[in-house]
């Protein structure tokens, strides 16, 4: 990780010098490099629709562990809390929700994949510069080359490579949410301390179950139709909700965009239906899978039109092993 | 008044009014004991509710966080970053509305509100003209809270799960955390 840093340091040093032109992809390949390594404290705000949060992002590496704090600062308290593969969610009401990553799978491919291997059904595109919480950006954007994904701008500090500011972009070019620091500090001296979780009234662990703990963990999810690019890139089966009931879960992603499949019992009344919470498109279905009732939700950053094709094309087989 | 003490945060009980999640006698009591500063809210709630269910998303304008942060710059003090009152409150209930309305989401409610059981009625609309209108069929009643309860939890690990393999580490987080904390904002 030292030899990491000390290169992020060294490209940056590098880029003071004006005759070295940086590319579009190792912008961000570095952009996704910073946001890990680099030490970072700074303000945020969040914008979808007419609202707007203002938020406070604390990142450090302890014992080669990343850790990071997002807290929101205006209204309620509510923030989530990343040590390593701990992750816990302080809600509104001073509830707390605490999630254990099985650690088989890790972010570290994301990077590479990027520089490497830009997916594809996106063209990247350099826009010049920009100044974004009183630092040189460069600007980026992600342009989808099919209407079943979503495209981004992006702006990444010209010094760190940190990403300062980031919007969602509709294919029309609506902005569906807008994330920006208004402040940033770099090596701000933070210590674990900074990132301890506050006392709580109740807690609620989103325990992970073996596949086989429960039927829904079992549920194969074919998926008769997936845009272009996306795969699936983990899963797992949790105890979730007032109610603690096994929930499956399966991601797909095509390194940019990403929504998940989640399974559970029909419960009854099942409420069946297409929301948005914010940027977040969320459709409920029921299916069945040999003769058995499941619910299917689909939760993620995507088009209704992909969601929608997505749950039409899909069936739930059962496995036996 | 054992009642009291295990009575559930007041925005809380002001958001189960609004999706007529409470008993006859609490809602008795709620509108008893409502302030002009709750009043205000629940128009607030619904406002925005009724927005929503008509228009999904909603742009944002272009300057608009160039403002917010030239509004930043010129407070001195970091407890002072917050906009007007007004838009606070506005943006609050988007996202709770948003969230509480999840379940009722179906096209039957885009397309316009199911009529209200004539029975719900007098109840609530009691002197109140303000909730007129406002209440939906209760789909299960008491299951609000599980409700919540379970899409928070689809939020968490989908958030989880795209910050860990999206293009974007924090943004998901900022999602989820924006969304909670505006749903019981005062």
């Amino acid at each position: 990780m030292r030899l990491r840093l000390l290169m992020v340091l060294l490209v940056g040093l590098a880029l003071q010098a004006p005759a070295e032109e940086i590319s579009a992809p190792q912008l961000l390949e570095k952009m996704s490099h910073a946001a890990r390594v680099l030490e970072y404290r700074g303000r945020l705000l969040y914008l979808h629709g007419s609202m707007v949060s203002t938020l406070e992002l604390l990142h450090a590496r302890f014992d080669d562990r990343e850790h990071e704090r997002l807290t929101q600062l205006d209204g309620q308290l509510a923030e989530v809390i990343r040590r390593g593969e701990h992750v816990v969610c302080v809600h509104a009401d001073r509830t707390i929700t605490r999630l254990v990553n099985r650690s088989s799978v890790t972010p570290l491919g994301l990077h590479e994949r990027l520089s490497s291997a830009l997916p594809v059904q996106y063209q990247l595109l350099l826009d010049g510069d920009d100044r974004i919480a009183g630092r040189p950006a460069h600007q980026l954007r992600l342009v989808p080359l099919d209407q079943f994904r979503y495209g981004y701008r992006l702006w990444t500090d010209q010094e760190s490579g940190l990403l300062l500011k980031s919007e969602l972009v509709d294919i029309d070019g609506v902005v569906l949410e807008r994330l920006e620091f208004v402040s940033l500090e770099l090596q701000p001296k933070l210590t674990e301390a900074d990132f301890e979780v506050p006392s709580t009234l109740r807690e609620r662990a989103l325990d992970s179950l073996a596949d086989d703990a429960h039927p829904s963990g079992l549920i194969a999810l074919e998926a008769g139709w997936l845009p272009e690019g996306f795969v699936e890139v983990d899963r797992d089966l949790r105890l979730t909700g007032g109610a603690r009931s096994p929930v499956a879960a399966a991601t797909y992603s095509d390194g940019l965009a990403a929504f998940t499949l989640f399974v559970e019992s029909l419960p009854e009344n099942a409420a069946e239906g297409t929301s948005r919470l914010g940027p977040t498109l969320a459709i409920s279905r029921s299916m069945s899978a040999d003769n058995v009732g499941w619910l299917v939700t689909l939760v993620g950053e995507v088009p209704a039109l992909t969601g929608e094709r997505v749950l039409t094309n899909l069936s739930l087989g059962t496995t036996h092993d | 008044m054992k009642q009291e003490q295990h009575a559930a945060p007041r925005g809380e009980t002001l958001s189960a009014l609004l999706d007529n999640e409470v008993s006859e006698l609490d809602t008795r009591r709620l509108l008893r004991d409502m302030t002009d500063a709750d009043a205000e809210r629940l128009g607030c709630w619904q406002l925005a509710r009724d927005i929503l269910q008509r228009h999904p998303v909603a742009a944002v304008p272009a300057d608009f966080s160039a403002r917010i942060a030239t509004a930043l710059a010129q407070q001195p003090q970091p407890r002072h970053w917050a906009l007007p009152l007004a838009r606070l409150a506005v943006a609050a209930s988007v996202a709770l509305a948003t969230v509480v309305g999840w379940q009722y989401w179906d096209d039957s409610q885009l397309a316009g509100a199911p009529a209200l059981a004539s029975s719900q009625r007098p109840v609530l609309l009691e002197g109140h003209e303000l909730v007129s209108g406002v209440m939906h069929p209760p789909a299960r009643p008491a299951a609000l809270t599980q409700e919540r309860e379970r899409m928070e939890d689809m939020l968490v690990r989908h958030s989880d799960f795209a910050a860990r393999h999206g293009s974007q580490s924090v943004v998901p987080y900022a999602r989820f955390i924006s969304l909670e904390a505006g749903k019981e904002q005062q």
